[in-house]
């Protein structure tokens, strides 16, 4: 099986099934108490959701810090979510977030039978730090709102009302809880645009960010604006699983340049150092199957998980 | 007088031929590429081609990408020459500088001698200043295209030029022969060709195995560049089949070092290298030469399957060719100590043709790059003359035997 291949239904058994509100929470529903039993936060946190089975890390220190969850819970969150960017970097992004399924479909279908893009190193470089203003802006808005609400108990009222309009403006929450998706309802329902707030209407606006940069540039939305993705890929640097070039077997060819969907440069450049994926890479591994010298591989720490199989001319 | 260079010619092909066949050990499957070697030297056999209603285009070179011309419906042909005969006519017009590739493929222009007659159009990439002057004497005899190649490889903008340039190499293709170069004729011909590579990666693994000798194994890869890529693929799986069901070549095979030849183009019927190196008793495990594995050595990449993409794949592949007009030129550096850790290699032979001069400049790098692994490299400055074989050969078994004495050791 091709590596895409492998990838997409992974995607959607992780990222699709599980993810996803209506189908995830009619098939996860059964199996819930075991959940709970496997998943420490699942257990202590009031689920709203069953299927929301991601961590959102702003959604939770935005719950945290307005009282929706305990504030206790923040901790056992964010040495998980640290844990596991710490493990394997940015590879859930590319291998179950729902939107990377979302954006690499698209890829497929420009690959299919239309023409290549990319942006420009120059602009690639200047907005790749977009995403983390974003988690800045967005985590210090959580907790000013949390902050306002220990010093005034009025402003906690407040508080409770905007922090889920806030999830509300997020595209993750548009497609994951029922309260981002009901502004869309509501518009079908109404076919009209008067009805909408202007926090969906924000929504709207992140989706349309969304749609536009996935149909034009691979991971548009991934390598610049998510704000998730840039926890992750903090840890990415540093990260047990990793990308890594056997320097010797590389060809200088540049094929790993033309397969990368976040336009890494990276496994060609380097001949250095061992270590390619940047803090963008979200380890989709393509990459490695268009390399021709078999020069990348996968490593958990310096032991090769995944190298490609066999070279391309044993190929069928 | 025309006649006469015409029978040289042949007869030099021949002789080279006949040799190869007499020490091939019976391999059957070689006699494929003997058979084609012979048609080469008869005046008429790019005819069949013409009689079926498809182009001939002569390419002077390996970096014209011949994906491109078979998307079309015409057949490439390589131009460059391979015989002394050749070089004197030419240095009425050629420099005595320039080097003796360049000089045979004026020198075949000039007598009208195959495939010059036949070629209903010729594409002369700009990879060394002979070939892109010589672009101007060719031009009298037949259509000339300049193919312009960027210095560079790796900067973007290099990139760009390059595809574009190859947008309207592909606009003159269709116009001469009137067929449109689609995305899946395209897609075809890439595929074919790509067929070749993964077939000429396993007749080079059983190379390097000792399974067939370094001139018989070159033979083959040089007949590529003549011969269409599906039957060229078709019978070198059957010369690799035929291969591994007997064995190792020479029984001693293990005993000779093992050599690999870098460089410029060993071209039908100037083997005396391959003949001297094996003769002195080392076994050539491996190539890197225009003219062999330099260019069927990576296949095209193909990620996006629009015309666009499809273009972009083979403007990157091509690219992507360690050719010495690239400068820097990393990726050549990098491929031969690629080859050299994965082949086992004891000793580098560096072909120079006299007057190449990117190939001649390089060699300070690539010696160092090769030293710094700890590997001898034996930098051998040749022409089509015969003349110099007997110190060729003093050399190359002095190299052969001190690579034999550094095992021991």
């Amino acid at each position: 099986m091709k590596i895409g291949s492998l990838r997409l239904v992974t995607q959607f058994v992780l990222g699709g099934l599980l993810n996803f509100t209506v189908i995830g929470g009619l098939m996860v529903a059964p199996f819930l108490p075991i959940l709970r039993l496997t998943s420490v936060v699942r257990s202590i946190a009031p689920t709203e959701n069953p299927g929301e089975m991601h961590l959102c890390p702003l959604g939770v220190v935005g719950r945290c810090l307005t009282g929706t969850w305990p504030v206790v819970l923040l901790v056992p969150v964010l040495l998980g979510v640290a844990l596991v960017c710490l493990a394997v970097g940015r590879m859930l992004c590319g291998w179950a977030c729902p939107f990377g399924l979302v954006q690499d479909l698209f890829v497929r279908i420009r690959n299919w039978r239309f023409s290549p893009r990319e942006l420009p190193g120059s602009l690639h470089e200047r907005l790749l730090s977009l995403k983390y203003v974003l988690l800045f802006l967005f985590t210090m808005l959580a907790v000013a709102l949390g902050a306002s609400m220990v010093v005034d108990r009025y402003a906690g009222t407040l508080v409770k009302e905007c922090w889920p309009t806030m999830c509300q403006a997020s595209p993750y929450c548009v497609v994951c809880f029922p309260m981002g998706a009901s502004g869309a309802a509501e518009l079908l329902r109404s076919f009209s645009l008067s009805t909408v707030g202007p926090w969906t209407a924000l929504a709207f606006l992140v989706w349309a960010i969304f749609l536009i940069g996935a149909a034009r540039i691979p991971r548009f939305w991934c390598r610049y604006f998510c704000w998730v993705g840039a926890v992750s890929s903090m840890a990415s640097g540093v990260s047990l699983v990793a990308l890594r070039k056997d320097t010797d077997r590389c060809n200088h060819c540049g094929y790993c340049q033309r397969a990368c969907a976040v336009q890494n440069t990276r496994p060609m450049d380097e001949m250095t150092t061992d270590r390619v994926s940047d803090a963008n890479c979200v380890l989709c591994l393509d990459c490695i199957e268009a390399c021709p010298a078999g020069a990348l591989s996968l490593c958990a720490g310096k032991r090769r998980i995944f190298d490609g199989g066999k070279p391309w001319w044993k190929r069928s | 007088m025309v006649e006469a260079l015409l029978t040289d010619l042949a007869d030099a092909v021949r002789r080279c031929t006949d040799r190869l066949a007499s020490v091939s050990g019976g391999v059957q499957a070689l006699g494929y590429y003997h058979d084609l070697a012979r048609r080469l030297a008869e005046p008429s056999w790019l005819s069949a081609h013409r009689d079926g209603g498809r182009k001939i285009v002569g390419v002077l070179c390996g970096l014209v990408p011949e994906e491109l011309i078979r998307a079309a419906g015409a057949v490439p042909v390589r131009l460059c020459g391979s015989f002394a005969a050749t070089v004197l006519p030419a240095e009425e017009v050629c420099p005595s500088g320039v080097c003796p590739l360049v000089k045979s493929s004026v020198g075949l222009a000039l007598a009208a001698a195959p495939p010059f007659p036949y070629c209903d159009a010729i594409v002369v990439p700009t990879t060394c200043d002979g070939k892109k002057k010589a672009a101007e004497i060719l031009s009298r005899r037949c259509a000339t295209w300049v193919l312009e190649v960027p210095s560079t490889s790796q900067a973007q903008g290099g990139r760009g030029s390059w595809i574009e340039h190859l947008w309207s190499l592909l606009g003159r293709l269709e116009s001469l022969t009137g067929r449109k170069i689609t995305r899946k004729t395209l897609e075809l011909s890439i595929a074919s060709c790509n067929k070749k590579r993964a077939a000429y990666r396993r007749l080079s693994e059983l190379q390097a195995h000792g399974q067939i000798w370094g001139r018989d194994a070159l033979l083959a890869t040089n007949m590529a560049l003549y011969d269409e890529p599906d039957s060229w693929a078709a019978q070198t799986e059957r010369l690799c089949d035929e291969l591994r069901g007997r064995g190792k070549i020479d029984d001693r095979m293990d005993t000779r070092p093992r050599l690999i030849l870098t460089g410029a183009p060993i071209l039908l019927p100037k083997y005396k290298l391959p003949f001297l190196i094996e003769e002195s008793g080392g076994h050539i495990v491996g190539d890197e030469l225009c003219s062999g594995g330099k260019t069927l050595w990576d296949p095209v990449f193909v990620w996006n399957h629009s015309l666009d993409g499809l273009l972009a794949a083979i403007a990157d592949k091509y690219l992507s060719v360690a050719c010495p007009c690239f400068t820097p030129n990393l990726s050549r550096t990098a491929r031969l100590l690629r080859i050299v850790s994965e082949l086992r290699v004891e000793g580098v032979i560096y072909h120079v043709l006299t007057g190449c001069h990117p190939y001649g400049m390089e060699f300070w790098s690539v010696e160092k790059a090769l030293s710094a692994k700890g590997l001898p490299v034996l930098k051998i400055e040749t022409d089509y003359g015969e003349e110099d074989v007997e110190q060729i050969r003093t050399r190359v078994e002095a190299f052969v035997e001190m690579l034999a004495a550094r095992r021991i050791s």
